[in-house]
């Protein structure tokens, strides 16, 4: 257990390092002065509307996957490219506490980098509304949204040298287009495993739940759904990442 | 030991800790490690060899960083890329001079420390600290180290559990006289305290400072192993330089070269350096022409008896 959190801590501490957290703040802290410059003239109803379609437009569809993204390739690729990871693997400590810990950190790294955005954007659409239940739907999207991207990405930056840009294309292609035309690949695309959860909390006007459901396809609104499929991807990810860590040469020559 | 002086074995090693067994590692149709077999125990043993030649792939092949393409690495009994327990036990400096750059250097040791199971982390970083003498900078950030200071970071990390194994690759890089003095006493320290040090390093004269035994690698392969007298001592076959001081230098090499034992002669105004093929033959001349010819001999040596001679002669014969 020690061993766990002293990992789970310094990882924790290198991914919000100062020059990441700022550029991947301004990247999801830009919605809320979006919804301050749109406000003005709207209505309360009308405000929840824009609130949920940038939120989901833009924030669950790109900006928050994007920002996990490189939160979570960064976890291991980092230590990897850096030639950290002998200070890490040459300790008595099993791969899959390392594995565990590592998943864990990116996740909550990726999430309190998220969550600063919606914070943001939350207090701005409450002040308009007075609706200060209104974020609550969108920090559920951000927890789900940081443990599956944690879960794919973390072991994908331990084999790949260009895991971000291989991940960005992922999430282009296989996550907003694919998934939009081929309904076989929707119940297991994390963009709407994400959505799911969000539109099981959130306060939706009918535009906003039109909108949604011709997302989400063939995927039922769920966050029970949404969670145990989020926790079975991070079951495979801690389990592949630990075998990778045993069995790979993961340092050159 | 395919090539090695027939005097030396790389297994000779009383109460091996680290034992590499027909030892080889490619990397797709690059062979970097080919069939090593040798031991390591208790002492410093100076791990030696030209860039490339396969150093830095063989310590993290028996440290477990690498899996062995063929045969097999043991570190006290166990394999480390599968039995992580071993790692209470091994401590390790990699080349990289990379460090955990959102640390001080007191949490990235006490991090090592408690990571490797040490009951007061903070007491033991301190300590190795003090031993590094890095206790005045110990809580600045890593990232303004100089290379000299990241490197006893990583060695200070390295020491914190008290490891019965060392395995350190070239950690006297970028550290200044100073440093590497007080550096080459620890290690050398640790080694009569009856810990295993195995120091790889391109500085042939620190690695004779240090090293009780050496381990040469060329090619991937191993050339020699043993006592640095030892392996010079197997190089019969090889011509010495032996340097003799006197007041008399012209006439003493004149009265020399007689003997066809002298391969080559060169005359200074302090003395004369001469090639033999025979130095035990050349030793006994050398008294009878000091009477012969009323020259005073104040000193005689053997010049290329260093490491970086008898490493030299190891990459020729590859």
């Amino acid at each position: 257990m020690r061993a766990f959190f002293l990992i789970t801590r310094s990882v924790m501490g290198r991914l919000l390092g100062l020059r990441r957290s700022i550029g991947l703040l301004v990247l999801t802290g830009s919605i809320a002065p979006i919804l301050l410059v749109l406000a003005p003239g709207r209505s309360d109803d009308q405000m929840t509307t824009l609130y949920n379609d940038i939120t989901v437009g833009l924030g669950v569809s790109i900006l928050f996957p994007v920002a996990a993204l490189i939160v979570s390739t960064a976890a291991l690729g980092e230590e990897r490219k850096s030639h950290t990871l002998p200070f890490l693997l040459l300790k008595p400590v099993s791969r899959w506490v390392i594995a565990l810990a590592v998943v864990t950190a990116a996740a909550l790294a990726s999430f309190v980098i998220m969550q600063a955005g919606v914070l943001a954007s939350w207090i701005a659409a409450a002040a308009v509304t007075g609706d200060w239940s209104i974020g609550v739907s969108t920090t559920v999207a951000a927890a789900v949204q940081s443990v599956a991207s944690a879960a794919l990405f973390v072991p994908l930056g331990l084999v790949l040298g260009r895991a971000a840009l291989v991940g960005l294309g992922y999430l282009m292609i296989w996550e907003l287009i694919l998934g939009d035309v081929i309904e076989g690949i929707q119940a297991s695309s994390i963009y709407r495993i994400v959505l799911s959860a969000w539109a099981d909390v959130a306060t939706m006007t009918p535009d906003n739940l039109d909108t949604v459901n011709e997302v989400l396809g063939r995927v039922e609104p769920g966050l029970g759904g949404a969670v145990a499929k989020t926790a079975v991807l991070a079951i495979i990810s801690v389990a592949v990442t630990g075998w990778l860590l045993r069995r790979r040469d993961l340092v050159s020559e | 030991m395919t090539g090695a002086p027939a005097a030396m074995d790389a297994r000779d090693v009383s109460d091996p800790t680290v034992v590499a067994t027909d030892l080889s590692k490619w990397f797709g149709q690059k062979v970097a490690v080919s069939e090593v077999s040798c031991s390591f125990g208790p002492g410093v043993t100076g791990l030696l060899g030209p860039n490339g030649a396969g150093k830095t792939t063989l310590l993290r092949v028996l440290a477990g960083l690498l899996s062995p393409s063929a045969g097999k690495a043991t570190i006290l009994g166990r394999t480390p890329k599968r039995q992580h327990g071993v790692y209470r036990h091994v401590g390790f400096v990699p080349e990289d001079e990379a460090v955990y750059n959102h640390m001080s250097a007191r949490r990235f040791v006490e991090w090592s420390a408690a990571l490797s199971r040490v009951d007061d982390a903070g007491a033991a970083a301190q300590q190795v600290l003090e031993t590094v003498q890095l206790t005045e900078a110990a809580d600045r950030s890593l990232s303004g180290f100089s290379k000299g200071m990241r490197q006893r970071a990583k060695v200070a990390a390295a020491l914190v559990h008290d490891p019965t194994v060392l395995i350190l690759d070239e950690p006297l890089n970028g550290t200044d006289p100073v440093q590497r003095a007080r550096l080459i006493e620890i290690l050398v320290q640790l080694g009569r305290e009856g810990k295993t040090i195995i120091v790889s390093s391109h500085v042939l004269a620190e690695v004779e400072r240090m090293a009780t035994r050496v381990v040469a690698i060329v090619n991937g392969r191993l050339a020699a192993a043993g006592s640095v007298a030892a392996l010079r001592d197997a190089m019969s076959d090889t011509p010495r330089l032996i340097r003799i001081d006197t007041d008399r230098p012209r006439e003493l090499a004149r009265r020399l070269l007689v003997g066809n034992w002298v391969e080559a002669v060169r005359i200074d105004p302090a003395g004369v350096e001469i090639r033999t093929s025979d130095a035990g033959a050349l030793g006994l001349d050398i008294a009878v022409a000091a009477r012969e010819t009323d020259s005073v001999v104040t000193a005689v040596s053997a010049e290329d008896d260093s490491l970086e001679s008898v490493f030299r002669y190891l990459v020729d014969q590859r």
